[in-house]
């Protein structure tokens, strides 16, 4: 898939300029794999009150954001990187605006398979950490215990369990995370950069879901005309029917 | 614990509400388990008592996504479907020191959408396996918990007070759980409600095979509460009817205090 190349170039300006105007960002160390598998969950759900809550993360009522752009330009994607914009989970109490940007490179995932890679980072399991989603909303709600936080649950941990949990599912030959919590507006920024994905995912939901292809009454006709990897989903699934 | 599930039904006006909130309360109160209590009451007379603002209801939930699909808009797939009731499931929840509330609400529409009603439950039912006790207050009606809000619970406690209506109501909640024509449960009993005397109690009990949980003596200071809209957080431990209460939950297995 191309269709987020030029995304990921324009993410890539969004990290530098907030470096130039003096935001804080951090390159987060790899983790050991004994350092996530102390969080390995119980395979169910977990829950998260609020009571017990250390930090919230994009709660319904901060700015969210969680989306994947995926490439065959491996180039593009610096593999097993994790870089954060904004203060780590020890460091805020209460409730942060959160977007998770994951970067993937491959040259194998085919084009329908990006709805089950947008999905896939919903579905992590670890001890003391909270996800619900919005996925066709691209929207993440996370809740990280205080007891998780005092055994070191940092974005540090977060970023290596979904480059673990992404890779062991899909055949991804790179994969980078981007955390960004700094502010309300940085996240709000990222929805330009995100646009596409929404609507290129919005296509692709209803294609999979209708199998109706009466283009000229489709909101995501644009979409559709533009994005290449569209044009022969649709066609496969024409040619399937 | 293993999360235990109680739900309480009876005609309207017999006390279901004031027993919910009692147990609710003295439960909390042990300060180790984590209760949710699910209001099924549409008017939201257990989140009231137990002073909390419900901001939205399971049926507001169900309302919303029903709007979506009758206007024609994309609801996604299954798992689509199920992350967006379980964020909005969780979104309703009023969460306290060791309480989490959760309204159904009224259904505005009943329509035959047995698939949403279906995975709410289904949520429902997940988020209730987090909670060491969960506390159904239930409509008069008991084949809403059935339909709205999750198929089995452990025990159903049927509460009456001591007129004659009162009674009727829950033997014929009792047969249509015998007849496995309602909720599935473990176990049933009976609480009567503002008793002058035991000899109201023994009276009432020769004329139905229901076991006896408890019964709760007439207590003005629940009328009192009621009227003036205080918080049964508020509530003396001392009362007669909490007391009593209190030994209900012991007949339930279930020690107020955690020692």
């Amino acid at each position: 898939m191309k269709a987020f190349d030029e995304d990921i170039t324009r993410l890539r300006k969004y990290i530098a300029q907030k470096r130039e105007i003096g935001q804080k960002v951090r390159c987060l160390n790899s983790q050991n794999g004994e350092a996530i598998s102390s969080f390995s969950g119980e395979g169910k759900p977990s829950i998260v009150l609020r009571e017990d809550t250390w930090v919230e993360l994009g709660n319904p009522e901060a700015a969210s954001l969680a989306v994947v752009l995926l490439t065959e330009s491996l180039a593009l994607v610096n593999d097993g990187a994790i870089s954060l914009v904004g203060p780590d989970i020890q460091e805020a109490k209460g409730m942060l605006p959160f977007a998770q940007i994951l970067l993937v490179g491959s040259t194998r995932v085919k084009d329908e398979d990006y709805r089950k890679l947008n999905s896939a980072q919903y579905e992590l399991d670890l001890k003391g950490y909270m996800i619900k989603s919005l996925p066709s909303r691209l929207s993440i709600w996370g809740r990280v215990s205080k007891d998780s936080v005092q055994d070191g649950l940092s974005f540090a941990v977060l970023g290596n369990a979904l480059v673990d949990s992404l890779k062991s599912r899909f055949y991804l030959q790179s994969l980078e995370v981007i955390f960004v919590t700094s502010s309300e507006d940085d996240v709000k920024e990222l929805g330009d950069i995100s646009h596409k994905a929404r609507r290129i995912l919005g296509a692709m939901n209803k294609m999979v879901e209708e199998l109706s292809f009466n283009c000229s009454s489709c909101e995501y006709s644009d979409v559709c005309s533009e994005v290449l990897e569209l044009k022969k989903m649709r066609q496969r699934l024409l040619e399937s029917r | 614990m293993e999360g235990k599930i109680i739900a309480v039904c009876g005609k309207g006006g017999v006390g279901k509400t004031f027993l919910t909130a009692a147990m609710v309360k003295l439960l909390v109160d042990r300060g180790d388990w984590k209760i949710l209590a699910i209001d099924a009451d549409p008017s939201f007379g257990l989140a009231t008592v137990l002073g909390v603002k419900v901001k939205k209801t399971v049926d507001d939930i169900r309302n919303d996504l029903i709007d979506t699909i009758i206007k024609g808009e994309r609801t996604g797939d299954k798992s689509e479907l199920l992350s967006r009731l379980d964020y909005e499931v969780f979104d309703a929840l009023e969460e306290g020191a060791n309480l989490a509330v959760l309204a159904i609400g009224r259904p505005e529409d009943e329509g035959c959408y047995c698939q949403v009603n279906d995975l709410l439950k289904d949520i429902i039912e997940s988020l209730s396996k987090n909670f060491d006790l969960v506390l159904i207050d239930g409509e008069a009606g008991i084949e809403q918990i059935n339909r709205r809000v999750m198929k089995t619970v452990d025990d159903l406690v049927l509460i009456s007070d001591t007129s004659a209506k009162g009674i009727n109501v829950v033997s014929a909640i009792k047969k249509l759980v015998d007849t496995r024509k309602a909720v599935e449960c473990r176990r049933v009993g009976l609480v009567i409600n503002r008793v002058g005397s035991r000899e109201e109690v023994d009276r009432i009990l020769n004329g139905v095979s229901l076991d006896l949980l408890g019964w709760i003596p007439e207590d003005d200071r629940v009328r009192e509460y009621d009227f003036n809209n205080k918080p049964i957080t508020d509530f003396p431990e001392t009362s007669p009817s909490l007391v009593a209460v209190r030994q209900i939950l012991e007949e339930l297995g279930l020690r107020s205090d955690s020692a």
